[in-house]
């Protein structure tokens, strides 16, 4: 037996071998047909293949998984910038590629690489979520000869420490997501002592920071942090395990897990009020189906956007989302508005300067890093690392007379920095945000 | 036979060049993300189409043995910044200790039980990783692992890695290849097709089980540490449900019969999962439907639907000038026994075919 099994191994060999280069040569074929491969350049994938009449867009988001929902309306966001420009910059087509990841950095990352290297696209808009924010802007370092936009990503790190030089942010993030909310649940509502419920991840380490920098500043106290893994769906051992002291409950939970912990917390009884984070009421989670009014309504919470806000430009921008789809949420949520931002940001500063991108498109990174620009919430400008200034807002859950929850408009905070108001060096003292700093038990 | 051993030579030889010259015609995107990628997830593969291939363990946890080197890698060269050989020797050693405690606990299930254990175990891995603060850095994971210089060698190198990860899976394919041969492979696989026969015959069952699991498990961690030097970071995401499933798609693609077919399924899969969402939105759809499409009509993968092809156009003559067909059929019992036990491994039948193996017609055409 010994003897006999290797050689009907080795008889199999021919064949698979066979096998094996029929379909390596497939592939090669595959690759020098494909229009957009550099083909006989060696190494440097730098060079473009396509038309010389194009800038190619390339848009990352969170097609599948938890976050696929919100990933769909942030390519809305960017659709809705290429329309604004007529599809067109400089006499230059706009197209968009896009790539999915699935809120993994290392997906966000290969989807990245593939966006830059493979489909050659000019510059890049995203990632959705925080992790993969911090993955793709240490890849934008490897490709310093392209330029990088953010998508929704809105942990404090991508741009605060070590940034890449090529990675602009036009939109907030988490921490200046919350500004003003502190502040307005201390004083207006009154809520003093609260404990927290986050999911376990950077993003909510960003918004858990900036809510208790201002919450802890104007006196309140955090009595207790509970932090969930993302995709958590039974919050019973959390809800029965919560202090019964305390005013309220901040919640930074994200989609699903926000609307199973919301029902759960009806379910068992809780009383205690809610304050949320940015995504906690955001319209992915006010649309859904089924009874959540008693649970949400007059529920506080801070974001970049808010659905009531009355000035023309952002009434026009719903306006524009919705009739440009009709499949879309009742209202452009926060995805759509930071993708919307980001984009027009990279096609503004192509228009001022023709769409030339040469020289490792220099002109274009120096015109984006003094581009100011107003957008549908007021005016936004980048700081020396390329992180956006503007203002945020402070909401409260209401019904409309057709029974839809929206968040009303309460309060304006206007130009927001990334650091709060505090001096950079100051605030990078107070060490990076995380599940036990900061800390005002 | 003669004409069949001067093609293998020239297959072969052709085979080498492509993959040797490889860096030289392809731009750096596909060295880097199909190129490596495949090799390396190729690596992790033939792990479980060693141990379900040949020792009939559909193992779910070969990616979690992945994970348990990329995160010994990263702690030991970043958390603690210590040399990369300290973290590569740790990371070997760590997915091998895993890999044997693992086993110790699911070798002695079979079939869809065993496949229940490794799937707690990887699970108990990912949830280890995502809820640890000390080490694992919960879901945020561990960044800015950096594949070291060498002497000469700048591993980080987009090309040299190319060469690097090709020949580390040449390697382990090799290995793999000389154990399944050797006496511990053969009774391992007389282990999968009966195993109370060979425990009848004195052959220490749980051992071999044992042995091959952990083997696997270094074959993994060898996977790990070159994915994680690729990914330059390793978070939960790596060792989740979807990355566990995503190598059992592999296998199942590439074949679980053949050790070729891990690094076919790899290359498959990662070409589908990069091109199909230029095309559709849709693209898990589109991997469900190569892989549904695959297991039903193509149960030895894509390397055996293929090898039946090329039997069919290169064999045909031969039957002719051979006269019966009868003495072909037979010839193809040992395969069919491998196949059809990759992954059951105690029915009635099977001691006809262990019988049918060890009398193998082929000998003779050679």
């Amino acid at each position: 037996m010994k003897a006999r099994m290797p050689i009907s191994i080795q008889s199999r060999w021919l064949h698979r071998l066979v096998l094996l280069l029929c379909a390596l040569a497939l592939i090669t074929t595959a690759c020098g047909g494909s229009p957009t491969n550099s083909g006989g350049s060696g190494l440097n994938t730098g060079s473009s293949g396509k038309s010389a009449n194009e800038i190619r867009i390339g848009a990352l988001a969170t097609l599948s998984g938890a976050f696929a929902v919100d990933g769909q309306d942030a390519l809305r966001g960017v659709k809705m910038a290429i329309a604004e420009f007529g599809g067109k910059i400089a006499g230059k087509t706009l197209t968009m590629v896009s790539e999915s990841s699935d809120a993994t950095p290392a997906v966000a990352r290969d989807a990245a690489r593939k966006l830059i290297e493979q489909d050659n696209v000019d510059l890049m808009v995203g990632p959705l979520s925080g992790d993969e924010g911090l993955a793709v802007r240490d890849y934008a370092k490897t490709q310093p000869g392209k330029v990088f936009l953010n998508g929704s990503s809105a942990a404090q790190d991508t741009t605060l420490r070590n940034p890449a030089p090529n990675f602009f942010r036009f939109s907030t993030d988490g921490v200046q997501w919350m500004a003003g909310l502190g502040t307005y649940v201390y004083q207006t509502q009154g809520y003093k002592r609260i404990a927290v419920l986050a999911e376990d991840y950077s993003f909510p380490y960003s918004q858990v920071g900036g809510f208790m920098t201002e919450f802890c500043r104007a006196g309140g106290h955090v009595v207790k942090k509970f932090w969930v893994p993302i995709g958590t769906t039974d919050y019973s051992s959390v809800v029965s395990s919560m202090p019964s002291n305390i005013d309220a409950i901040y919640v930074a939970l994200g989609g699903s897990d926000s609307i199973n912990f919301l029902k759960q917390y009806v379910q068992f009884g809780g009383k205690a009020k809610l304050i949320g984070g940015t995504v906690t009421v955001d319209q992915t989670v006010l649309s859904t189906k089924g009874p959540l009014y008693q649970h949400v309504l007059g529920v506080a919470s801070a974001g970049p956007i808010a659905d009531s806000n009355p000035t023309p430009v952002w009434q026009q921008f719903a306006h524009t989302y919705k009739s440009m789809f009709p499949d879309g949420f009742p209202s452009p949520s926060l995805f759509a508005f930071t993708y919307y931002v980001n984009a027009k940001a990279a096609l503004l500063a192509l228009k001022q300067i023709n769409g030339d991108l040469s020289n490792g498109e220099a002109k274009f990174r120096n015109t984006l890093s003094t581009l100011q620009f107003d957008t549908p919430t007021g005016l936004v400008k980048l700081d020396q690392n390329r992180q956006a200034i503007a203002n945020n807002f402070v909401t409260l859950v209401d019904k409309q007379t057709d029974g839809t929850l929206y968040n009303k408009l309460v309060q304006i905070v206007p130009n927001v920095n990334q650091t709060l108001g505090v001096p950079e060096a100051q605030y990078l003292q107070l060490g990076e945000f995380n599940r036990d700093n900061p800390s005002c038990p | 036979m003669i004409a069949a051993r001067i093609m293998r030579i020239v297959g072969l030889f052709a085979l080498s060049i492509f993959l040797l010259t490889f860096p030289l015609f392809a731009s750096a995107f596909f060295v880097v993300q199909i190129g490596i990628q495949s090799l390396f997830l190729g690596i992790v593969a033939l792990s479980l189409v060693f141990l379900a291939g040949y020792g009939g363990m559909l193992s779910l946890a070969q990616m979690a043995l992945y994970g348990s080197a990329g995160y010994t890698l990263a702690i030991i060269t970043v958390t603690y910044g210590l040399p990369w050989f300290v973290g590569v020797v740790a990371a070997l050693i760590a997915s091998t200790l895993l890999a044997v405690i693992f086993a110790l606990i699911s070798v002695r299930t079979q079939s869809i039980y065993f496949l229940m254990i490794t799937l707690a175990e990887a699970m108990l891995v990912f949830y280890y990783a995502e809820q640890d603060r000390i080490f694992t850095n919960g879901h945020t994971g561990i960044n800015g692992i950096r594949p070291p210089t060498v002497g000469p060698l700048v591993i980080a190198d987009p090309t040299t890695f190319y060469y690097i990860t090709l020949v580390v899976a040449v390697l382990v394919y090799l290995a793999l290849r000389y154990i399944v041969r050797s006496p511990f492979g053969l009774s391992l696989q007389g282990i999968r097709d009966n195993a109370r026969r060979m425990q009848s015959l004195g052959f220490n069952v749980y051992a071999h089980r044992v042995v091959a699991f952990t083997l696997a498990g270094l074959v993994a961690g060898i996977g790990g540490i070159l994915g994680t030097w690729y990914d330059g970071a390793i978070s939960p995401g790596s060792v989740d449900l979807t990355r566990t499933i995503n190598l059992l798609v592999i296998a199942v693609l590439g074949g679980l019969a053949y050790f070729e077919g891990a690094f076919i399924g790899a290359l498959f899969f990662t070409l589908i999962t990069n091109f199909a969402s230029s095309f559709t939105d849709r693209f898990n759809t589109v991997i469900g439907l190569a892989f549904l499409l695959v297991a039903l009509f193509f149960p030895d993968g894509l390397i055996g639907l293929s090898r039946k092809t090329v039997q069919l156009v290169i064999r045909a003559p031969q039957w002719r000038g051979k006269g019966t067909v009868a003495s072909q059929s037979a010839s193809d019992l040992p395969h069919a026994a491998i196949h059809s036990n990759g992954t059951a491994s105690d029915s009635v039948n099977l001691g006809k075919q262990f019988m049918a193996a060890s009398v193998n017609p082929e000998e003779k055409e050679e």
